[in-house]
C-alpha cells in the first residue's frame, strides 16, 4: 500500500508516534503504560525532543498551550493531538 | 562578624523569621522555625548513629521538603551532605558509595529499599520516616537546639559542607568537595549582585545533585526569602511553568537553559508573562540568543544574568548581567565574581592577550577541596598558578577554552577535552564508552554529541560472533549510567577508521552525523 495519505488514517499515526518512541528509548514498552509522564517514562527533556520530531515528521505546530501533560500521557492522546492540529492547521 | 559556616545562615533566618515559608513542595510546607526543628531531630539521629565531623551523608531522597531536611540535618550534625540521583541505577550509586569510604545514607520510606542495596551496616541508614517527631522525646528541643549550636561552633570555614559527584572520564565518578567558607563566598556575591530579600520566592529547577541548587538553597535561607520546589514535569510543559510561576509570585528562578528555549519556543511568555518574576538566571550550558532575547522582551525591567563555572569552583565564577535584548551572536560568560580572579593562559603557560583563546584557570576561595578520596586526580587540576613562582596559589584549571574581549568581557568557546553539556548536564564521553566496554559483545565504541539533534551518538564496533542488538545494548547501560548520559542513537559501524595518532577518529565520526542530517 502506498504511504502517504493512508497512513494518515486509522491506527497508522499510532504506529509511527510508537516507532518515534522507540528510536529514542527502545527498552520501554510504551504501549502498556496509562500515563507515561506520571509513570515517569518520559522526562521533562524528552518531551521538548519529541515534541520537535512530532512537528518535523507529521509536518505540524505544536501550539504552547497544547503541550499539557494529558496531551502526552499516552500513545492514544498524542495521536489525538497530532490529528487535531492536522486538520485544524 | 563574618560568619564561618553555612549553618549560621539556617539558624539566623529561623531566629529573624521563624514563622516564614522556608521550603514547600506539591506536599508539604516548612516555616523556617519547622525547618530547624525537623532538622535538629534528625540531626540527632544521625549522631546518635555514630555520625561524626567530616562524614558524608548520601542524601538518597528525591528533590521534597525531606531531602532539604536531609541536608541541613547532615551540616547542623558538622557532617558533609553528599545529594544523588536516586534513579541513578544501583551500580553508579555503589561506585559513589566506594569512593567516599565510609559514609551513611538518609533516606525516606520510598528509598529505603535502595539504602539496604547500597549498604550492608543497617546501623548507617537513618529514614526519614522513622524520625520522631520531638513528641515523647527524652531530651526536650532546647535541649537538641543547644547540641546543633554547639556542633554548629565546631565547623570552620574550611570544613567540607558538600560533596557533588560528577562525571568521571575513566568511568569513576569524581566526588568534588566544597568547603563552607567556598559557598558562603559565593552566596555573599550573589546576594550582592541579585538584590534577592525576604519577600522574594525562588522556584528551583536544579537537581540537589547539580550545584546550581546551591544558589537555591542558600540565597533562599541567608535572606530569608521561599524556595519552591516544582515537579518534574513543570518544567516539561511551558504552560505548567508559566503557571507555576505566576500562581506562586515567583520574583527569582536560576534554571538550566533548555527549559528556558523550550518555554520561549512555546509563544506563550508573550501571552501569559509571569508578573512576580524579578531575576532570571541561567547556567549550565550556552543560552541561544533568539530565545533570551524572548524573554526579555516579555519581560521588561527584569534582570538577566548568564552564569558560568565548573562544580570544582562552587557553582559559578563569572556571570553577565544584562536588562536589554542582547545584540551580538554568542552571550558572553561575562566578568570574575567577587573575591575571584580569572587567569586564560595560553599552551606556552603565558597570560593571553586581548582576544586570544587559552584556557581558563580560576583561583580564589572558591576552589574545591579536591576530589574526595582522589589525590591522584586532585593534583593533576588543582595546581600551583604557573604564573606565580613566589608562593604558595592554587589554581584550578577549568579545561574551558576562552577569551577575554577588549572591554574584559569573556567569552566561552569550547572544551580541550571530551567533556560535553547535555540539558545542563556535564557528561564526560569517556564515561559512556567505559560502560559500552563493559557490554558484551561491544569491541569499541565512541560517544559522540550531535550538537543539532542534541543528543549523544554512540558508536559500536560489535565483536564477531556477536549480533548488534540495540535493546539489549540500551537496557546494560541503563544499568551502569545514569539516564541523562544514555546515548539517543546507538550506531553500529564494521570497524572505527583511525587517525594518525591510532585513535578511533573522532573528527571523521562528527562529519558522518553532518552528512545525515
Amino acid at each position: 500500500m502506498n504511504s502517504g495519505i493512508a497512513d494518515k488514517s486509522g491506527q497508522e499515526l499510532e504506529v509511527q508516534i510508537i516507532q518515534i518512541l522507540k528510536e529514542e528509548r527502545p527498552e520501554i514498552d510504551f504501549e502498556s503504560s496509562s500515563d507515561l509522564v506520571s509513570d515517569g517514562l518520559i522526562d521533562s527533556f524528552e518531551i521538548v525532543m519529541l515534541i520537535t520530531e512530532f512537528e518535523k515528521k507529521f509536518e505540524i505546530n505544536i501550539p504552547g498551550d497544547e503541550i499539557v501533560p494529558e496531551a502526552f500521557a499516552t500513545i492514544a492522546a498524542m495521536a489525538n493531538l497530532i490529528r487535531k492540529l492536522r486538520t485544524g492547521g | 562578624m563574618a560568619i564561618t559556616n553555612i549553618n549560621e545562615y539556617v539558624l539566623s533566618a529561623a531566629a529573624r523569621y521563624p514563622n516564614k515559608l522556608a521550603v514547600e513542595d506539591d506536599l508539604t510546607s516548612l516555616n523556617y522555625q519547622d525547618l530547624v526543628r525537623r532538622s535538629a531531630l534528625l540531626s540527632n539521629e544521625l549522631v546518635r548513629a555514630g555520625l561524626k565531623k567530616n562524614i558524608p551523608v548520601i542524601i538518597l531522597i528525591p528533590k521534597s521538603c525531606e531531602a532539604v531536611i536531609g541536608i541541613v540535618a547532615t551540616i547542623f550534625s558538622g557532617g558533609v551532605y553528599v545529594p544523588v540521583d536516586v534513579t541513578s541505577p544501583i551500580e553508579r550509586l555503589k561506585s559513589v558509595f566506594k569512593q567516599l569510604g565510609d559514609a551513611f545514607v538518609a533516606c525516606t520510606d520510598a528509598t529505603i529499599m535502595k539504602a539496604r542495596e547500597l549498604v550492608e551496616n543497617e546501623n548507617k541508614i537513618i529514614c526519614l520516616n522513622t524520625v520522631s517527631n520531638g513528641k515523647g522525646l527524652k531530651e526536650d528541643m532546647l535541649t537538641l537546639m543547644d547540641r546543633v549550636r554547639e556542633r554548629t561552633k565546631q565547623v570552620i570555614d574550611q570544613d567540607p559542607c558538600y560533596v557533588i559527584f560528577t562525571s568521571g572520564s575513566t568511568g569513576v565518578p569524581k566526588g568534588v568537595t566544597i568547603a563552607h567558607r567556598s559557598v558562603i563566598d559565593y552566596i555573599e556575591w550573589a546576594k550582592s549582585e541579585y538584590p534577592v530579600n525576604n519577600s522574594h520566592r525562588l522556584a528551583n529547577q536544579a537537581p540537589f545533585y547539580f550545584d546550581n541548587s546551591t544558589l537555591d538553597l542558600y540565597l533562599t535561607f541567608s535572606t530569608g526569602a521561599s524556595l519552591h520546589l516544582p515537579q518534574d514535569k513543570v518544567y516539561a510543559f511551558p504552560k505548567l511553568a508559566l503557571d507555576y510561576l505566576s500562581q506562586r509570585n515567583i520574583s527569582t528562578i536560576f534554571w538550566v537553559p533548555s527549559v528556558l528555549v523550550s518555554i520561549a519556543n512555546s509563544g506563550l511568555l508573550e501571552k501569559m508573562p509571569p508578573k512576580a518574576l524579578k531575576h532570571v538566571l541561567f547556567a549550565g550550558e550556552q543560552m541561544p540568543v533568539p530565545q533570551i532575547n524572548t524573554w526579555i522582551r516579555a519581560l521588561p525591567g527584569v534582570l538577566f544574568s548568564n552564569l558560568y563555572g565548573p562544580t570544582e569552583v562552587t557553582v559559578d565564577c563569572t556571570a553577565y548581567t544584562f536588562y536589554e535584548p542582547y545584540e551580538g551572536d554568542i552571550l558572553p560568560i561575562g566578568h570574575a565574581c567577587r573575591n575571584t580572579d580569572v587567569l586564560i593562559i595560553n599552551d606556552l603557560g603565558v597570560e593571553c592577550v586581548e582576544n586570544e583563546i587559552g584556557e581558563l584557570y580560576v583561583r580564589g576561595s572558591s576552589l574545591s577541596l579536591g576530589y574526595w578520596n582522589d589525590k591522584g586526580k586532585t593534583d593533576s587540576v588543582f595546581i600551583q598558578n604557573p604564573l606565580e613562582k613566589r608562593f604558595r596559589d592554587m589554581v584550578y584549571r577549568t579545561g574551558d577554552l576562552v577569551r577575554r574581549d577588549k572591554c574584559g568581557c569573556i567569552s566561552f568557546l569550547g572544551r580541550k577535552d571530551s567533556q560535553i553539556k547535555l540539558n545542563g548536564y556535564r557528561i564526560e564521553l569517556g564515561e559512556i564508552e567505559a560502560a559500552a566496554a563493559r557490554v558484551d559483545g561491544v569491541a569499541r565504541s565512541a560517544a559522540i554529541l550531535d550538537g543539532r539533534r542534541r543528543l549523544i551518538v554512540l558508536f559500536v564496533e560489535i565483536m564477531e560472533g556477536f549480533e548488534f542488538d540495540l535493546v539489549k545494548i540500551r537496557r546494560e547501560l541503563g544499568q551502569l549510567i545514569p539516564k541523562y548520559m544514555l546515548p539517543g542513537e546507538v550506531v553500529s559501524i564494521p570497524a572505527f577508521e583511525l587517525n594518525q595518532n591510532g585513535k578511533i577518529d573522532r573528527m571523521k565520526l562528527g562529519k558522518t552525523l553532518e552528512e545525515k542530517s
